[in-house]
């Protein structure tokens, strides 16, 4: 701080910065005349500008030849966002997000985007629209703008990322059908099913050659080729009954997801916690304990969501095929011409039924009515050669 | 230290001769040999970082030329090695094409850059720190082509005394040239803050160089 006694005078910070040339106008032009009067003032600047001479010793060497331009074009997939590297921290970090979203928000998602690869097919119509809308999977997080294509790429921001409302959705449909040429149906039906890419879960076929057949099973199918392949079952005869239904799972999943991550986490800190803590013997069985019941619950947990995933993922069907013949006349929707061809049908089976029916009887009681006919009457003819002989004798 | 010109508003072109406070001539022979832009005119960094962003190599080519030098220099006195400071310069050119497509003339294209730099370098460091090496400690190992090998030494030794704060913010002004209003930019900082720390750090260095001055300086100020 300068001596001077004038009120004036300006403090060494401020004769710092219009040294620097920081001070506006009016007060650089002041301090320039205080300056030119006041020694002491004089010596405090005199001393910053050494100090900047003495700081301007310290210099460096020119940038070497190998510091060269960076390439002008970023190449596609290996740009980096700013000079930001992640560390294996944040790597691991971000890892373990990734996986804690996969596990907990998305499963209806994950199905969606299976539903949109044609293997897994699991939601309903409109979740597929929405699936649909959505960017491929490697284009969520960086998209080349238009102009900056060349050299940088672009963050989206997670806002502008549509985001779809999926529903974990389980289908159901029921199919009665009455088929005339019941040979063919099975392998009708088995051929279907495999074309749609689904499996049989259970199937029973009865009735023989001259009695009328029934075939009842469940289908599993793929829930984007349900329609059609209902649409193909329904041409193996005269549908009777065709229902169908659906059951929504989200919350359900939701609800799993949670439980898992949650069954996880406690499996964690318990895991941890007897890898680096050590206490008593008790103690340590009674973690163990614990973590085996944790671990129990969250194979129970995976293997319900497993189950609910493979109803979401494959629709069921429920099919009942009877041969026409066995179908009767009380089938409603039946037209006449049917219930004529049921009736004659139905009469000449009767009437071979009763001719068959009398010759059985008879093949089945001939034998006895002849054993016995044939012993009554030898028994009678002995009767009356008894009878004739005694009468000549009273006589004599 | 700058040259300012009718066109070229923010075009900042640094003579390290290191001639003290004021603002230097305006002097820059290399000026000549830039690829000029705009049928001739050299073009304000502002415009060739917008340029930049439609893609235009020669603008990038000419930026990267006009500040090849400083950004070597900001990092050569802060890292350890020239290996790493070569590293870092290139991460802030690196940095600074690809965020191209998103500049907006906002402040100067200086207090742009070297905030860039800056954030760079605490990445380093917060690295670092990662690895159990400390800031001050690359300062002062750092190792350089003094102009006076005995002031050079003399004086980065005594910058490296000084607190973090204080002496990245003298740095930035006694080295980078930049104005307090670039400095408080770069650092984020209220523009009084900066004046005040740039006082104190000025101060604390004129002590620690006179505790530090090399004998054969004592003699010679004693002789005088």
């Amino acid at each position: 701080m300068p001596a001077s006694s004038q009120s004036h005078s300006p403090t060494p910070e401020e004769i710092m910065a219009y040294l620097d040339g920081e001070t506006i106008r009016e007060s650089r032009s002041s301090i320039e005349a205080h300056l030119a009067t006041c020694k002491e003032c004089e010596m405090v600047a005199a001393s910053f500008r050494d100090l900047s001479k003495k700081a301007a010793g310290w210099a460096v060497e020119p940038a070497p030849v190998t510091m060269q331009i960076p390439a002008t074009v970023a190449p596609p997939g290996r740009a980096r966002i700013l000079s930001w590297r992640p560390s294996r921290v944040m790597l691991l970090g971000l890892t373990a997000a990734a996986a804690l979203v996969l596990i907990v928000y998305p499963s209806d998602r994950r199905l969606a985007r299976h539903d949109m690869a044609g293997s897994l097919p699991a939601v309903a119509p409109e979740s597929r629209a929405e699936a649909d809308r959505m960017p491929p999977p490697g284009n969520e997080q960086l998209q080349a703008s238009a102009p900056a294509a060349r050299f940088s790429l672009k963050v989206v921001p997670p806002g502008d990322v549509p985001t779809p409302r999926t529903a974990a959705v389980i289908r159901t449909a029921s199919l009665r059908i009455v088929a005339r040429d019941f040979d063919g149906v099975r392998a009708a039906v088995e051929a279907i099913v495999a074309s749609a890419g689904g499996f049989i879960d259970q199937m029973t076929v009865s009735g023989d050659a001259r009695s009328a057949g029934a075939l009842s099973g469940t289908l599993r199918v793929p829930g984007d080729h349900l329609s059609d392949t209902l649409s193909r079952l329904r041409q193996l005869g005269q549908v009777t009954e065709d229902t169908q239904g659906s059951g929504d799972v989200t919350d359900q999943i939701v609800d799993l997801d949670a439980r898992l991550v949650s069954a996880r986490a406690t499996e964690q800190r318990l895991a941890e916690i007897l890898r680096t803590r050590t206490g008593k013997l008790s103690d340590v069985l009674e973690v163990e304990r614990e973590l085996a019941r944790v671990r129990l619950d969250i194979e129970r947990l995976d293997a319900e969501k497993n189950n609910i995933g493979r109803r979401v993922s494959y629709a069921t069907i429920g099919l009942t095929v009877n041969e026409e013949r066995k179908a009767g006349l009380d089938a409603g929707p039946l037209s006449f011409a049917t219930r004529i061809r049921i009736a004659a049908a139905d009469g000449l089976e009767a009437a071979f039924e009763s001719v068959a029916i009398t010759t059985l009887m008879l093949l089945r009681s001939g034998p006895t009515v002849v054993t016995w006919s044939v012993l009554v009457g030898l028994l009678w003819v002995l009767a009356r050669r008894f009878r004739r002989t005694a009468a000549p004798g009273s006589n004599s | 230290m700058s040259l300012r010109t009718g066109r070229n508003p923010s075009l900042y072109l640094e003579n390290n001769g290191g001639s003290g406070l004021r603002a230097r001539a305006a002097t820059f022979p290399a000026l000549a040999t830039l690829p000029l832009l705009n049928g001739g005119y050299v073009s304000s960094d502002e415009d060739l970082m917008i340029e930049i962003g439609r893609g235009s190599r020669a603008a990038w080519a000419t930026l990267f030329e006009r500040y090849r030098e400083p950004v070597w220099r900001f990092f050569r006195r802060r890292a350890s090695d020239a290996g790493r400071a070569e590293e870092l310069a290139q991460d802030t050119f690196l940095a600074l094409l690809e965020g191209a497509a998103r500049y907006q003339r906002r402040g100067t294209f200086r207090s742009y850059l070297f905030g860039t730099a800056y954030n760079v370098l605490l990445a380093d460091r917060r690295k670092s720190v990662r690895r159990g090496t400390d800031g001050l400690e690359e300062l002062v190992d750092a190792a350089g082509a003094f102009a006076d090998p005995d002031v050079g030494i003399w004086v980065r030794d005594a910058i490296a005394t000084l607190d973090e704060d204080d002496r990245e913010v003298l740095m930035l002004r006694e080295y980078e040239q930049l104005s307090y209003q670039e400095i408080a930019d770069v650092r984020s900082a209220p523009l009084n803050t900066i004046r005040s720390q740039i006082f104190r750090a000025r101060m604390a260095l004129k002590a620690a160089l006179e505790v530090r001055t090399p004998e054969p300086v004592r003699t010679r100020h004693a002789g005088l």
